[in-house]
């Protein structure tokens, strides 16, 4: 298994201050500590997953929670009311193979004070490392009295990943099936500096436009606004609505005309 | 992956008191892609007589095409306009023609009798087996949920209105749990005196 | 008739008289099953059928229960197929070849009863059946139960799918028999009355039933004598009910569905005096 476990000999070095230095705040991702059981009758872990819980699988619903819209973006503020920060917005829906197995999943998962990620792919997987990220992440912060930068969070989740390459793990961070269509609507309307009321309805609205498109994404549009100072979470929108709305406001008519054949 | 579910979609056939419904959805996809949401899967035979075809849409079109050629010369061969039985018994033959290498479509018949107005339901698998329940038939990616909503909201006896109410209320309890299908649907209900055909308002997610 | 006659030599000539199987799509279908794409889900009669001969008669019986899958297709589908007024056959095995094998047979049968003049011999039948099935080695997936009284006696015959037959004084078949030919080789008798016979037909179908979970919901009973054949069904027996009646039904109010647009197809309703 791969680590970056520090060499032994290189523990416990002294620094000029004369403090003694902890070695092991740096070494920290150990992704060796947590083992997955592997499958018998030394089967591989990737092709066993697929088998039994991939898009082949005999059993439908035992087929992995896949499919989502989610996205990301930064601005500044427009003008002095306006605080600027992260606009987060993700779609709600679960689905395994057709069968939507969820409508209300909460895909913004908290990874620290100040930071969030959003889950694509099997739902269990990132739910589960997302909660390692936490730790970790609570872990640093205690330990070096400091606030964890985003990258230094993303290195050391694409660390511990990387460690299970090759088993079968299904984690995507940001983005997901329908986020082709969402990145046009972002291409077409986005603009560095915005107020946070025309950011917040970009962000439900290229997530709408994804669950239009995209059968794998659907139910309510969650959104979380980070802002220099807090993390504010807004309740969900149905996208369904939106939609509606959308189609009332550049007055299209969009529903079905009965034809006589 | 299965063919049968590649470009999606769902229909339902409800009895009643001498009117039947029935109910398509209007998604056309491809696997998880939607690309169109004008494509109904129930197609007009005669006056009182409906067909719907779900499964690959492509093989759907074919297989239209093929009743369709096949009931006309019926009409012009028998002059008298066709029976909902009749048009079944025909799609059922066609079918089973392809047994060995079928078409990935299947077919569902609903109508009124042309004579008796008796509302005649049926369903079949791909290669023409006919299932005729005196109470509902669903076909397509959204009929395992639809067997099991209809069984509660159907009922014995009912008239024109509640008909419509139970067949677009159980296809829009199925729409919610099937991503391949939905994006509006159409519910057409036939009776003695006339055709309502009527777009309900769905979820286009 | 001459538009169709120009047709003749044409591709359209399988459309208007098809003459056994179209194997167009094998090569496609064929291409997709190599790519990994799952096969659609043919409906089976995963089934319990049991036949049983008495002293003047025979009693044939079958559960009506259709399966795809899991997923119960149909409730209520009749496995006891009528061949000619004197013979009938109870089908297990794939549903559609079951309806065209029987539909095929009745056909045969009848237009050999006009042919010759008399009642069509169960042996024929068989045979038909069997020379039927053998030329598709078993492709046809339709396992029969073929039984009726002729001029010459009564006969019940056991033929599966690849064409074998077996002559049997009594016989079950279908996903269920294993429990219902238990309750045959503990009960049956030779030289049985009428009511013996249909009893333990009965009983032997409920026991495929209740031990089976592709058979099931009710019962389809014929008895064939010499004079007559009586068609009983469905049957429902006890343990099929459902388990208690429900109390309160979904009623929906008119207008709870909300309609987006809407547009009538009106008939002019004339009386016709042509009864068609």
């Amino acid at each position: 298994m791969w680590g970056l476990t520090c060499r032994e000999d290189e523990r416990d070095t002294e620094d000029a201050l004369g403090e003694t230095f902890d070695a092991t705040a740096i070494e920290a991702p150990v992704s060796g500590q947590f083992t997955f059981p592997n499958p018998p009758l030394g089967l591989q872990p990737k092709g066993f997953v697929n088998a039994h819980f991939g898009p082949d699988s005999s059993a439908k619903s035992l087929q992995f929670r896949k499919g989502t819209t989610t996205l990301a973006f930064v601005y500044e503020p427009l003008t002095e009311k306006d605080v600027g920060g992260i606009i987060v917005a993700v779609d709600s829906r679960a689905s395994a193979g057709e069968y939507i197995s969820s409508k209300s999943v909460m895909k913004i998962l908290d990874v620290s004070e100040h930071m969030v990620a959003t889950m694509a792919g099997g739902a269990a997987d990132c739910q589960f490392w997302c909660r390692t990220v936490n730790k970790y992440c609570n872990l640093f912060e205690l330990r070096e009295r400091s606030t964890i930068t985003v990258s230094a969070a993303s290195k050391y989740f694409a660390n511990v990943l990387y460690g299970y390459k090759g088993q079968g793990l299904s984690v995507v961070c940001s983005v997901g099936s329908g986020s082709l269509n969402a990145y046009g609507i972002l291409d077409t309307y986005y603009k560095p500096k915005m107020s946070d009321e025309e950011a917040m309805s970009l962000g439900r609205r290229a997530i709408m436009h994804a669950t239009y498109r995209d059968a794998g994404s659907g139910g309510v549009c969650n959104l979380v606004h980070i802002t220099p100072t807090k993390k504010i979470r807004y309740p969900g929108v149905d996208v369904s609505k939106l939609w509606y709305e959308f189609a009332d406001e550049i007055g299209r008519d969009i529903a079905y005309n009965p034809r006589d054949d | 992956m299965s063919i049968m579910s590649y470009t999606g979609g769902t229909v339902l056939a409800m009895a009643g008191d001498d009117c039947v419904c029935i109910a398509s959805d209007l998604r056309l996809g491809e696997q998880m892609n939607t690309v169109a949401v004008d494509q109904k899967k129930v197609h007009k035979m005669s006056d009182k007589v409906y067909v719907g075809l779900c499964g690959f849409h492509s093989d759907a079109k074919t297989v239209l095409d093929k009743i369709m050629f096949r009931k006309n010369l019926y009409e012009l061969r028998e002059n008298r306009s066709i029976k909902p039985k009749v048009l079944a018994t025909i799609i059922s033959n066609l079918a089973y023609q392809h047994r060995f290498g079928s078409f990935f479509t299947e077919p569902l018949v609903a109508g009124l009798d042309p004579v008796s107005h008796k509302p005649y339901i049926c369903a079949m698998d791909t290669i023409g087996n006919i299932c005729t329940p005196e109470d509902f038939v669903a076909i397509g990616t959204g009929a395992e949920y639809l067997l099991g909503v209809s069984e509660s909201f159907w009922r014995k006896g009912m008239n024109s209105e509640e008909l419509f109410e139970a067949t677009a209320q159980s296809m829009l309890s199925a729409l919610e749990r099937d991503a391949a299908s939905g994006w509006g649907a159409v519910v057409y209900t036939i009776t003695k005196n006339n055709v309502n055909i009527r777009t309900i308002k769905a979820r286009m997610d | 008739m001459a538009a169709v006659d120009s047709f003749q030599n044409g591709v359209l000539q399988c459309e208007i008289e098809p003459n056994g199987f179209d194997f167009s799509n094998c090569t496609r279908n064929c291409a997709l099953a190599r790519m990994g794409a799952a096969p659609p889900r043919l409906n089976s009669t995963g089934t319990t059928i049991v036949a049983v001969t008495y002293k003047d008669g025979v009693v044939m019986g079958a559960d009506s229960r259709a399966t795809a899958g899991n997923i119960i297709a149909d409730k209520h589908c009749e496995k006891v197929h009528y061949i000619t007024d004197s013979i009938y056959a109870c089908g297990a095995g794939t549903a559609a070849d079951l309806d065209q094998v029987t539909k095929m047979l009745s056909s045969s049968l009848r237009l050999l009863e006009l042919n010759t003049g008399r009642k069509a011999r169960v042996i024929t039948a068989l045979r038909i059946a069997k020379q039927h099935l053998f030329n598709y080695m078993g492709y046809i997936g339709a396992y029969l139960l073929i039984g009726g009284v002729d001029p010459t006696g009564p006969y019940l015959y056991d033929v599966s799918a690849n064409g074998v037959t077996m002559a049997r004084p009594f016989a079950a078949q279908g996903s269920g028999s294993y429990a219902a030919i238990t309750v045959l080789e503990k009960d049956f008798k030779i030289g049985m009355t009428e009511e013996e016979a249909s009893n333990l037909v009965q009983v032997a179908l409920h026991a495929g039933m209740h031990g089976d979970n592709a058979s099931g919901n009710s019962l389809n009973l014929v008895v064939i004598t010499p004079e007559k054949t009586i068609f009983r069904g469905p049957i429902v027996p006890d343990f099929c009910n459902k388990p208690e009646p429900i109390e309160s039904d979904y009623k929906f109010k008119t207008g709870s569905t909300t309609v987006l647009k809407k547009k009538e197809i009106k008939f002019d309703i004339v009386e016709s005096m042509d009864m068609h």
